[in-house]
């Protein structure tokens, strides 16, 4: 699966990324370069979906796939794929149908994961009257929101109904999802394996122990959100989780002053920043929020031409782009016309959810 | 035994019926008013001595722990038996959390700090506002140049008494040394601090040291031993990497329940293993020193050592941690010729070189002011501790202070100052070293030997006594049975079931 997604990214971006870009893009780096790459090569799917990830790991998986004739990296350092990769890429569902959806639901579904993860065993243990279990998650917050749920609810009822949303989704997931998802949960009598525990075990990477369970906490962090009626224990955690497009809290903060009709230069001095990540901020909303704007930066006309050029080139290296138009736009604005055309595209690929597997 | 009072409080606050050997005497002086310096083995509970007179007393109990992660899994240990006005400050604290902590400090009895927190201005002149009962100063050998673990914090604690209006002082350590005993009365500057000394020789445990040629034959002698008779067992490692290479193996080779543990693993998983050895569901459990601290299991078995560490005390505390139910146990450790490397890499990071305290002074000759520590340390490129050793010598003698760089010092003289206590340093460091190593080499009794420096006598052992004396870790009796745990259920739907106590069949509706 690791491999997969790295062979999907590679494929999708061309070579016109380096491998410190993938990295970034499945750790879920906040910097709006990644998020725009992520964006504009719509991989926006695995944005964050792997935030323990560290830059070893994929270095050495990279390395592996040279050595297996699945991907050539060249003299600087930018991979490409080659038709063993393409074949098995083919052969996986990564290629085809899978529920990660990193960029819109990625920190959602990590709070999701730990609130329900204590939850479980919080009310698992306390059924057995165990009170002295020792909390699984060290998050201070999580912890008091499981408490506050514990006390609204009927914990009796709550394991039975846990029990039965949590069974009935497994059921709907790969066999090797779901012994894996279960073997890493705590509750009750049982602690949970880890990973390399898991990896051992099953004989697989321990990367893929990772994101087999990370893309079963996808899978029914985006069930449960759908069908809140068919699953309303479950449907407990999802408190707060609203879905809420702004990547950054700082963009968050410019879209604001943006909504309030202050200007760019307005906008730096209010906050004290400089006009490049105000721009960032802009560019970052338009990538992530459908209805945002960008008229006010950019004529109607101007995009159309920048468009244009930019399908001419098939390419979304700014550089090209930039020179081409004999640089009579500034890379704010080519950034902001790429974010906007792809988002379009995008939304016409992507649409609809893929049904369960 | 026992005053009925204290049995009483002990029964309902922890739900222990009687005293381990030294707490009560302890506590009793504590509530008395009296200094206490105590000197308890791993493993007897020597945090209850302050934990009790701390539900006790009116006034606060702060207590100064070197390691956060120790501080952390007390506190979390507390508040799961219910003891909920205990906290422990750390410098990770969000600034909101850390001011609303600050705002309610008098409704906690249990304040647990590093000695670096009492350095923070801020946080002393709160904690002046308390009425601070007693003071507790654990793991404290750290306090003393002779320790293995000398903390240079450590010695501005009795400074930071005074400023809590002189209250009760209890310094609690596992291994020091009458010397270091010493050094922590004079540091602390209480020279009447009444001394509750008790004997860590464990009556109940074996020792054994077998040489062999190569790594590969520890590993193939640690399943032998191992598939003997399956029961807790603990292997120490040096290296995380040789402690995950050799679970493996193991998993691989043995039916049994084995996984490891480091401090590089993330925080859910070195949690889940901690847990999984607690409740018997790991027969065998490859660590780093990492492991242990805090983890009260009674039944572990044997404890082997893959690779020795760098110091006696280190190795006391670590074999400390089997045969707590007094059942009998064994250590061992497996020794090749190739040993000796590991152990010197280790103590070359831990002191700076006669090259770093150059570049130190070339670096302070074109500064005003240092930088932050993790920054000192990158500039200078420099393990914590080495830098650690080094900033305590800037500031003892006084050529830094508050990070400012003092001008018109003689910097030559400095650099003379410091390479000399580097060098008492290192042959301090590399005499504790050799002790170890000469342990390992004894020709004689093993246990006399290793609590020497520490105790004039040693009581007589209940089992065989060591290698010297003819013991063999194949003869290490292990009556109990293995404990089989849920890890056996194999099929998922189960495994759920079992997990949220559903013990009829669930149909699909």
């Amino acid at each position: 699966m690791f491999e997969a997604i790295l062979l999907k990214c590679i494929l999708s971006l061309k070579g016109e990324r380096s491998i410190s870009g993938i990295y970034h893009l499945i750790q879920g780096k906040r910097s709006s370069q990644t998020l725009q790459d992520a964006r504009i090569y719509e991989i926006d799917r695995f944005f964050g979906v792997y935030p323990q990830l560290n830059k070893a790991q994929v270095n050495r998986v990279m390395d592996q796939m040279v050595n297996k004739g699945w991907i050539e990296i060249n003299e600087e350092g930018l991979p490409a794929i080659k038709d063993a990769g393409m074949n098995y890429l083919a052969s996986s569902f990564i290629n085809k149908k899978h529920y990660f959806n990193g960029m819109v639901y990625h920190r959602h579904v990590t709070i999701f994961e730990k609130r329900l993860r204590l939850l479980i065993q919080t009310v698992t243990c306390t059924q057995m009257n165990n009170l002295s279990f020792l909390p699984i998650e060290d998050d201070a917050n999580i912890q008091k929101w499981v408490k506050i749920k514990y006390k609204e609810h009927r914990p009796k009822d709550l394991v039975k109904a846990l029990f039965q949303e949590v069974y009935e989704l497994l059921l709907t997931v790969r066999e090797k999802e779901a012994e894996l998802f279960t073997a890493r949960l705590t509750g009750g009598n049982l602690t949970g394996r880890t990973r390399e525990q898991l990896a051992l075990r099953y004989q697989m990477l321990k990367e893929n122990v990772d994101l087999n369970i990370r893309h079963t906490w996808f899978y029914m962090f985006q069930q449960v959100i759908n069908n809140p009626r068919s699953f309303p224990a479950l449907f407990i955690c999802m408190e707060g989780l609203q879905a809420n497009d702004l990547i950054t809290d700082s963009a968050k903060q410019t879209y604001e002053w943006l909504r309030r009709g202050y200007e760019l230069e307005e906008i730096c001095k209010k906050r004290r920043l400089k006009m490049s990540t105000i721009q960032d901020h802009v560019v970052e909303a338009a990538l992530v929020m459908p209805t945002f704007d960008i008229t006010p930066f950019i004529s109607v006309e101007n995009q159309e031409t920048i468009g244009r050029m930019q399908a001419a080139l098939k390419t979304n290296k700014l550089k090209n782009l930039y020179e081409s138009l004999n640089r009579k736009y500034t890379y704010f604005e080519l950034r902001l016309v790429l974010a906007r055309t792809n988002y379009a595209q995008k939304e016409k690929n992507t649409h609809g959810q893929p049904t369960s597997s | 035994m026992g005053s009925p009072h204290l049995l009483d409080h002990l029964k309902q606050h922890f739900g222990y019926s009687s005293f381990r050997e030294g707490q009560q005497e302890i506590i009793e002086d504590v509530l008395d008013g009296k200094d206490v310096l105590g000197i308890l083995p791993t493993g007897v509970g020597k945090s209850l001595c302050f934990q009790l007179p701390s539900l006790l007393q009116k006034g606060t109990t702060i207590v100064v722990s070197p390691l956060i992660s120790l501080m952390v899994d007390q506190v979390k240990q507390l508040k799961a038996k219910g003891f909920k006005s205990v906290i422990a400050l750390n410098s990770f604290m969000e600034p909101k959390e850390r001011k609303a902590v600050f705002q309610s400090l008098n409704n906690y009895r249990l304040i647990y700090l590093s000695p670096e927190m009492l350095q923070n201005r801020i946080i002393t002149q709160e904690l002046k506002k308390l009425y601070v009962e007693l003071f507790v100063i654990d793991e404290a050998h750290c306090i003393s140049q002779w320790g293995h673990e000398f903390r240079t914090d450590y010695l501005k604690l009795s400074q930071a008494t005074k400023e809590f209006g002189d209250p009760v002082i209890l310094a609690l350590s596992a291994t020091a040394t009458p010397e270091v005993q010493d050094d922590i009365k004079r540091q602390l500057n209480k020279p009447d601090m009444v001394p509750h000394i008790y004997r860590m020789d464990k009556p109940n445990m074996s020792f054994a040291v077998e040489d062999v040629l190569y790594h590969q034959e520890k590993v193939e002698r640690i399943k032998s031993i191992v598939s003997n008779k399956p029961a807790p067992t603990m292997i120490y490692f040096s290296s995380r990497q040789a402690a995950e290479q050799v679970a493996v193996e193991l998993t691989v080779a043995l039916d049994q329940r084995i996984a490891f543990y480091h401090g590089g693993m993330e925080n859910m998983d070195r949690l889940l293993v901690q847990q999984q050895f607690m409740k018997d569901e790991l027969d065998v459990i490859c660590c780093t020193s990492a492991f242990g601290m805090g983890v009260d299991k009674p039944n572990i078995r044997r404890v082997i050592h893959y690779h020795f560490p760098t110091q006696i005390e280190s190795f006391i505390q670590e074999i400390g941690r089997a045969g707590r139910d007094g059942k009998p146990c064994a250590s061992l450790v497996l020794h090749t010729p190739s040993d000796q490397v590991l152990p010197q890499m280790l103590l070359e990071k831990e002191l700076p070189q006669e090259e770093d305290v150059d570049r130190l002074i070339r670096w302070m000759e074109q500064k005003d002011e240092l930088q932050v520590d993790e920054e000192m340390a990158e500039i200078l490129q420099l393990s914590e501790s080495q830098w650690n050793f080094l900033k305590y010598h800037l500031e003892h003698h006084h050529v830094v202070s508050n990070r400012t760089i003092q001008r018109n010092i003689d910097l030559t003289g400095l650099r003379a100052k410091i390479s000399q206590r580097l060098k008492e340093r290192w042959l301090y460091k590399n005499r504790k070293y050799k002790q170890m190593v000469n342990w390992i080499h004894c020709s004689g009794c093993r246990r006399k030997q290793l609590y020497a420096p520490f105790q004039k006598e040693i009581s007589k052992p209940m089992v065989m006594c060591c290698d010297y004396c003819g013991f063999s870790i194949d003869d290490l009796e292990i009556k109990e049975a293995r404990v089989e745990s849920g890890d056996a259920i194999e099929n998922w739907q189960d495994r759920l079931r079992t997990l949220f106590l559903q013990e009829t069949t669930y149909d699909k509706t």
